[in-house]
């Protein structure tokens, strides 16, 4: 019980700073916690990443109210929107966010719960865990990757690249792949989201703040629209299930489906916080991880040798209580406090962001040099061969970055490229 | 950009001082080593182990290799490593230019060795019979051409064989009817056997009244996976630790449930010579 509320008030703590602070992305949760792995079980990996989660949706948007810079991806649609807006106006956002939020948090909350439980009795399930459907999962995965990229032949290039390195103790496939894999032998998949993601992004992070007011108080006696809240809810729950970055379309659909201003900038920020959660549905049923945090949590899973719908509903430390049970009961609890915290002491929040954000790529240099040595230390890889891979995979990162191409199918082929391989092989060992 | 590279070489250093300080304790830390699939019955076994390994209150870390060589390099290269060695996984690499035959292994470093065999099983509701089926699912490093020619060409049959993961795949495959057979892990699926979702005609446990030897003719109808568990320490106060691990009850209890038969941590010449034995059979009748 202990360690759960030492994991959960680091997440929450984490789950903070990702909102507030740009730099820090979504997935930093699940990376941050592969530091901890051999200390800690399924249950506190859960609570901490599902606060972290959370925590980044309520924070996202004090940032982008106070300081006109998104917190977080998905406040970018409505950016424009609160530059524009008085101080007055403002703390009645800061206010209905956060309510709004809570309420699509308790919304997204009753539906995995009884989405998992349905899905738990259901026969029909398996079909997802039929090779004819997961086929159709990665080709159409693949496909809207290459076919939404600016660059389609770079993007193939890299799927390719990701599926050849990817696959583990594969004895299926033929002799030359073991050959090429012994070049990127003991590579870790920290290394790669340092070399392709943080490190680029830190070095590319040149983001200065604008003149903003100093003083900010949520406004509690905003009314909230329950019936727009509601329908930005559910535009979430269903928007989460898209893969990939499901809490920005999310964002943006919600902030289409009404014309009032103000309403537009809490529907996005109520889709968001449902859609993270309804994105948990197909990892935690069919073990199908869809968005970048959740992919880099099923690795997790994997180096501890564990499948999330196998495991999930074990009995958890807490007598008559389940591993799914208690992560729903935590996100409850951590959305009240998140709630609370976001309401209150907004000038904190403003000081903090102030003083971190012009010295945050120093901070992020600090941090990076921690997330190596740790990575360093725990892989089995020479000082000179890690550093060989990181260089590479940095070298990619740069260069997608200044070309202004999206890393993410590269990693999520990464991550789930030795399934897709299974399923491509067994496919056509079936069928043909 | 060198203002970068010159600040994070800085971290880089501080930090690796801090953990190096950090890390600084004269307790040994085992090394689990675990070169099987995540979705074999290997991997179950490693976890285990493991597990059970941290009851006594000794300290070990887990290492998913990513194939078996890596999984060699990595045991070779750690103080006080624990190699989790599944047969199957060591025979199949051979064809695949790995050496990762277990040839550092002798009666006074080998802490424990155990046989689980597989069930052959189909849905409950599938309504096929094997002699008839025209696919067999098995884990690749079980799956080798000579078994499937055996079951083609000495029975008559015409099946292809379907390469998963591991066990767990090769249920859920026929669960879901992608395949009509499924060649898989006892512990595995013994449960759905027990609930009804599979229907288990065959085995290749010699011991029972369905092994598949009794109606098919196949080379080695006794196919099965062999646990060894090895050490490279050579502290005697070390090798006793790892050894208790075995006796917790813990363990004792995942023995018995897995199926796991002929479990001992008794090891002599004869296991090793038993072991290796069986290696080189098996590879030289269905791999070579």
């Amino acid at each position: 019980m202990e360690i759960i509320l030492l994991v959960g008030i680091f997440g929450i703590i984490i789950g903070i700073l990702v909102g507030l602070l740009p730099v820090l992305p979504i997935y930093f949760g699940p990376f941050v916690l592969y530091y901890f792995l051999p200390y800690i079980e399924l249950e506190h990996m859960l609570v901490f990443w599902t606060s972290v989660l959370i925590g980044s949706q309520y924070f996202g948007s004090i940032t982008t109210i106070t300081t006109g810079i998104p917190g977080e991806a998905s406040s970018i649609v409505y950016l424009n929107d609160t530059n524009k807006m008085t101080l007055v106006e403002k703390n009645k956002l800061l206010y209905q966010t956060a309510k709004g939020s809570l309420v699509a948090t308790f919304v997204g909350v009753g539906v995995l719960y009884g989405l998992v439980q349905y899905a738990r009795s259901a026969d029909d399930l398996l079909f997802f865990s039929s090779v004819n459907f997961q086929i159709v999962a990665y080709t159409v995965a693949m496909l809207s990757f290459i076919l939404m990229s600016k660059k389609m032949l770079v993007t193939v290039g890299l799927i390719l690249l990701a599926i050849v390195i990817s696959p583990n103790n594969n004895y299926a496939l033929p002799d030359t792949w073991f050959q090429i894999q012994l070049i990127f032998q003991g590579y870790t998949i920290y290394l790669v989201v340092l070399g392709v993601l943080i490190i680029p992004e830190v070095i590319s992070y040149n983001s200065k703040l604008k003149k903003h007011e100093s003083h900010f108080e949520a406004n509690h006696k905003a009314k909230l629209n329950v019936f727009q809240t509601i329908k930005a809810s559910v535009i979430g729950i269903i928007s989460g299930l898209i893969p990939g970055p499901n809490s920005i379309l999310a964002s943006a659909f919600a902030y289409k489906a009404t014309k009032e201003t103000k309403q537009k900038v809490v529907n996005a920020e109520v889709a968001n916080n449902s859609a993270v959660i309804s994105a948990l549905l197909p990892f935690i049923t069919i073990g199908i991880p869809i968005t970048t945090s959740s992919l880099i949590f099923s690795n997790l899973l994997d180096i501890k040798a564990i499948t999330l719908p196998e495991t999930i509903f074990l009995p958890s430390s807490i007598t008559g209580v389940n591993t799914f049970e208690l992560m729903v009961v935590s996100i409850i609890i951590v959305s009240v406090i998140m709630y609370y915290l976001a309401i209150n002491f907004i000038d904190v929040y403003v000081k903090l962001i102030d003083n971190l954000h012009n010295k945050m790529k120093f901070i992020m240099i600090g941090i990076v040099g921690l997330l190596i040595a740790f990575d360093l230390y725990a892989s089995e890889l020479t000082i000179m061969s890690y550093s060989l891979l990181l260089m590479f995979f940095t070298a990619i990162g740069v260069v997608l970055k200044n070309k202004n191409i999206d890393a993410i199918p590269f990693m999520f082929m990464l991550l789930l490229g030795d399934k897709a391989v299974w399923t491509y092989m067994q496919y056509y060992q079936i069928n043909f | 950009m060198f203002k970068f590279i010159g600040l994070l070489i800085l971290s880089l250093n501080v930090n690796a001082g801090f953990l190096d300080w950090f890390s600084g304790s004269d307790e040994t830390k085992f090394k689990i080593v675990n070169h099987s699939n995540i979705a074999s019955p290997g991997t179950v076994f490693a976890r285990a182990y493991t597990n059970a390994l941290s009851t006594t209150g000794a300290k070990s870390e887990f290492y998913q290799a990513r194939s078996c060589n890596d999984a060699k390099k990595v045991f070779n290269n750690s103080k006080d490593a624990v190699m989790i060695y599944n047969t199957n996984v060591g025979i199949s690499a051979i064809n695949k230019g790995l050496d990762c035959t277990p040839d550092d292994l002798s009666a006074s470093n080998g802490l424990f060795f155990g046989t689980t065999y597989y069930q052959i099983c189909t849905r409950s509701d599938s309504g096929i019979q094997l002699k008839d089926a025209k696919t067999l699912g098995a884990a690749s490093v079980v799956l080798s051409k000579g078994i499937i020619n055996d079951y083609n060409t000495m029975n008559d049959m015409n099946i292809k064989g379907i390469p998963y993961g591991g066990s767990k795949g090769v249920l859920k495959a026929v669960l879901a009817g992608d395949i009509e057979y499924g060649q898989i892990g006892w512990g595995i699926a013994e449960p759905k056997r027990l609930d009804g979702s599979l229907k288990c005609d065959y085995s290749t446990d010699p011991n029972t009244n369905n092994f598949v030897g009794n109606d098919f003719k196949l080379q080695i109808p006794n196919l099965k996976l062999n646990y060894l568990v090895y050490t490279n320490s050579t502290s005697d106060k070390d090798i006793n630790t790892l050894k208790s691990a075995i006796g917790t009850n813990d363990f004792t209890k995942y023995i018995k449930h897995k199926f796991i038969r002929n479990a001992s941590s008794d090891f002599t010449d004869d296991s090793v010579s038993n072991f290796h034995h069986w290696y080189n059979f098996n590879y030289n009748t269905y791999w070579k």
